[in-house]
């Protein structure tokens, strides 16, 4: 009996096991929406450009990495790791932005920790519609795993990872502008209500 | 005559992620605690700091050390049959190629290959994953030809879809 005799393909073959290369091509957009994100957020609420881009990047990419290992894990393994990963790639954008913003000296911890655990939860958030949209088209991902297609060709098939990108990117500067208010808001006498409400506006 | 390799990490994007993980927590750690100024830690109040040790350490340390069967297992290929196993001690499991009934190629971030004594008609990935009788092996190249020359089959032939 043949091996074809009893295997069921249910998607495209990957003989080289090279799709590892669409998961970078997507790591790098994640960083690179991330980036863009965090960039017009900082332009939004008057903050420093570079420190928007920079901390958009850093934590598009950690998390990016992260929802693409937690979707290939069983379910628990899934969301402890699409959690931790959340957490930290929030926290760690956040503490290099205060960093530019304010210098090294004057970082506050406690506000990365807030940030990372509102970005936790929308990873998870993230995890959760990937992981559904995964079960239910998986068509949607057949032209990055397909190595007969060229690698640009894949790599620009990374693009239908759009969902998991945009979503990755999206998240991020909704996090970064919508915790930001919220601290700014509520923890942070010294911040006037107008800059609060740019920060409000910049997160609509 | 060289030997052929045929022990496998069974599932490398496991193996990556515990790695990763641990790495990154315990790099975060370094960085907030060892590398930027001690005076942004000394005014952190403690709820942040457990926080901060938690998520950076302390989960990341449980994930890794309940992530080890998946992550670190290896897999066996020879005339016989396919052998999973961890540290080649524990979590042992193993297909003769007679007992073999279906094997499905899945994508999930990654191709994998299914080995089954049952069949897998309508289990979903997870089911797949957890199921006594299955084993899950990453489809790298070098594992699907040692598949082919062990079971004396041919799987280019279900390339075609």
């Amino acid at each position: 009996m043949l091996i074809s005799d009893y295997i069921t393909p249910v998607m495209y073959l990957d003989p080289s096991g090279e799709s590892f290369i669409g998961i970078l091509a997507t790591i790098g957009l994640g960083a690179l929406i991330g980036g863009i994100s965090g960039f017009i957020a900082a332009a939004i609420n008057g903050d420093d450009l570079g420190a928007g881009f920079l901390s958009g990047a850093i934590s598009g990419a950690i998390i990016a990495v992260g929802l693409a290992i937690s979707l290939a894990l069983p379910a628990a393994g899934g969301v402890i790791v699409s959690s931790i990963s959340g957490f930290l790639g929030g926290a760690t954008g956040d503490i290099f932005n205060q960093a530019w913003n304010n210098g090294w000296d004057n970082v506050d911890l406690l506000h990365a920790a807030g940030v990372g655990a509102l970005s936790a939860v929308f990873t998870l958030g993230s995890f959760g519609c990937l992981n559904h949209i995964y079960r239910t088209t998986p068509s949607l991902f057949g032209s990055i795993t397909n190595s007969s297609l060229s690698l640009f060709s894949r790599m620009g098939s990374s693009l239908s990872m759009s969902v998991a990108t945009f979503y990755i990117g999206l998240t991020y500067g909704t996090i970064s502008t919508f915790t930001n208010a919220i601290f700014n808001l509520t923890i942070q006498d010294s911040v006037s209500d107008d800059e609060a409400s740019i920060d409000i506006d910049a997160y609509c | 005559m060289k030997k052929l390799k045929n022990t496998y990490f069974a599932n490398h994007i496991a193996m990556f992620g515990s790695i990763f993980m641990i790495l990154l927590g315990y790099l975060f750690f370094i960085f907030i605690y060892f590398l930027l100024p001690r005076v942004n830690w000394d005014r952190t109040p403690e709820i942040g700091k457990w926080i901060m040790v938690f998520m950076s350490i302390i989960a990341p340390s449980l994930f890794f050390i309940f992530s080890l069967k998946i992550a670190f297992s290896k897999i066996t290929i020879d005339e016989s049959g396919i052998r999973k196993s961890l540290f080649k001690r524990y979590f042992k499991k193993s297909i003769l190629w007679s007992e073999v009934k279906e094997m499905k190629i899945y994508n999930r971030v990654d191709t994998w290959i299914f080995i089954s004594k049952v069949p897998m008609e309508g289990m979903t990935y997870y089911q797949l994953l957890k199921h006594k009788d299955i084993i899950q092996v990453t489809a790298l190249q070098k594992i699907r030809d040692l598949i082919i020359k062990y079971s004396k089959s041919d799987l280019e032939e279900s390339n075609s879809v």
